[in-house]
């Protein structure tokens, strides 16, 4: 399930504590992101103008990317396979000026990771559903708390909701898998 | 999953396909219409803990998974904590929480099989999830970029992501039960 192939900074994702060191930088990655987007908007509320909306567009494209699995060239293969074969080129900045080779491997999963792959997503939907709950409750309770704060956390809460449901089950993959036998 | 629905103390086949998607189809177009009855009348924001309530209610008699009754088995596995005694007045005249006796653990349980098609249904629930927020939050997104846009559909934006996020809390609840009960073929009728 996890690409040998990718080697980000050139570390090997073997070793299930890099795996987890990417985990833990990814999502400091999105704490920041999401900061600078609340603190983006509060400029726009003032003086009427800011980032918005193309800096959260740019993120929703690029950011989720970085792990995989909704994309070819992650460490995590692509969930749905790949099945265009220019879609397999390696697109890390190490080959932007040499020959793309196709990532042969990550074309499709194998009976065991199609297995893994599913079970994965079960934790993540329960995970997901109990998140998607508690954010409803919150919003009531900020609703009947300060309606005037409610627009803000609504848009904030949901933004975070849909980078967690793009990510978690590449997270939760790379941080349970055990460590991986390199090959020579 | 379970062949047969008992519901009021009534056993109810529902080893069809058929009969569970017609009851798929059933039970969100009543879902449905209870969010299209309470919008007009607080515009989800009163009303919308009775959805909630609506959700478990569906979960417990009909769909299961999240809730140890209904066709599907409890996702976690697990038994609901033993009751060798009804509740007098709801359990014997509605039948509606029958006994749990030390024998019936295996009920609810999943086998292998069970297992993978479990698993199976929440990533396909979590692509279709995955893929509805994402099409909201471009809608969003132009939303915000369109000033003149920003009055449409005539709620609120407090309202708007409180129905997204209503929306989205019910789909969650229960689109892996509907997908197992849609996807499942006939089941066979063992021999007597």
């Amino acid at each position: 399930m996890i690409s040998t192939a990718v080697r980000p900074f050139g570390l090997s994702l073997a070793l299930r504590t890099t795996r987890r060191w990417l985990v833990v930088g990814y999502w400091l990655l999105v704490a920041l992101l999401f900061v600078l987007m609340e603190l983006d908007e509060s400029k726009a509320l003032r003086r009427g103008h800011g980032l918005q909306p193309l800096f959260p567009l740019q993120v929703l494209v690029f950011v989720p990317a970085l792990l995989g699995g909704v994309k070819v060239g992650g460490p995590v293969k692509p969930f749905r396979g790949a099945h265009w074969v220019p879609q397999l080129e390696r697109q890390e900045i190490q080959t932007l000026f040499s020959k793309k080779e196709p990532i042969l491997q990550d074309a499709d999963l194998d009976e065991r990771e199609t297995l893994q792959r599913d079970r994965v997503h079960f934790f993540a939907y329960t995970a997901a559903r109990w998140m998607a709950i508690g954010l409803l409750a919150i919003f009531c309770l900020v609703a009947a708390w300060n309606p005037a704060w409610s627009v803000r956390f609504g848009s904030a809460s949901f933004y975070l909701l849909v980078l967690t449901l793009w990510s978690l089950p590449q997270s939760i993959l790379l941080w349970t898998e055990p460590d991986m036998e390199v090959e020579e | 999953m379970r062949a047969e629905l008992v519901l009021f103390g009534k056993r109810i086949d529902m080893a069809q396909r058929a009969r569970r998607r017609a009851l798929v189809v059933v039970l969100y177009a009543g879902l449905i219409a209870l969010m299209a009855i309470l919008w007009p009348t607080t515009h989800l924001r009163g009303t919308g803990g009775y959805m909630l309530y609506a959700v478990i209610a569906v979960c417990w008699l009909f769909l299961g998974g999240i809730t140890p009754r209904g066709l599907v088995k409890p996702f976690n596995g697990k038994a609901p904590r033993m009751q060798t005694k009804t509740n007098p007045f709801i359990g014997l005249r509605l039948q509606v929480f029958p006994p749990i006796l030390p024998g019936d653990e295996g009920e609810f349980r999943n086998d292998e099989r069970e297992l993978h098609q479990r698993d199976r249904a929440h990533y396909q629930a979590y692509q279709g999830v995955g893929m509805a927020v994402a099409v909201v939050m471009v809608l969003a997104m132009i939303r915000s970029m369109k000033p003149e846009w920003r009055t449409w559909p005539g709620v609120g934006s407090d309202e708007l992501y409180f129905g997204i996020f209503l929306g989205l809390a019910v789909l969650m609840m229960t689109l892996p039960q509907a997908i197992l009960l849609w996807t499942e073929p006939d089941m066979e009728e063992f021999p007597e």
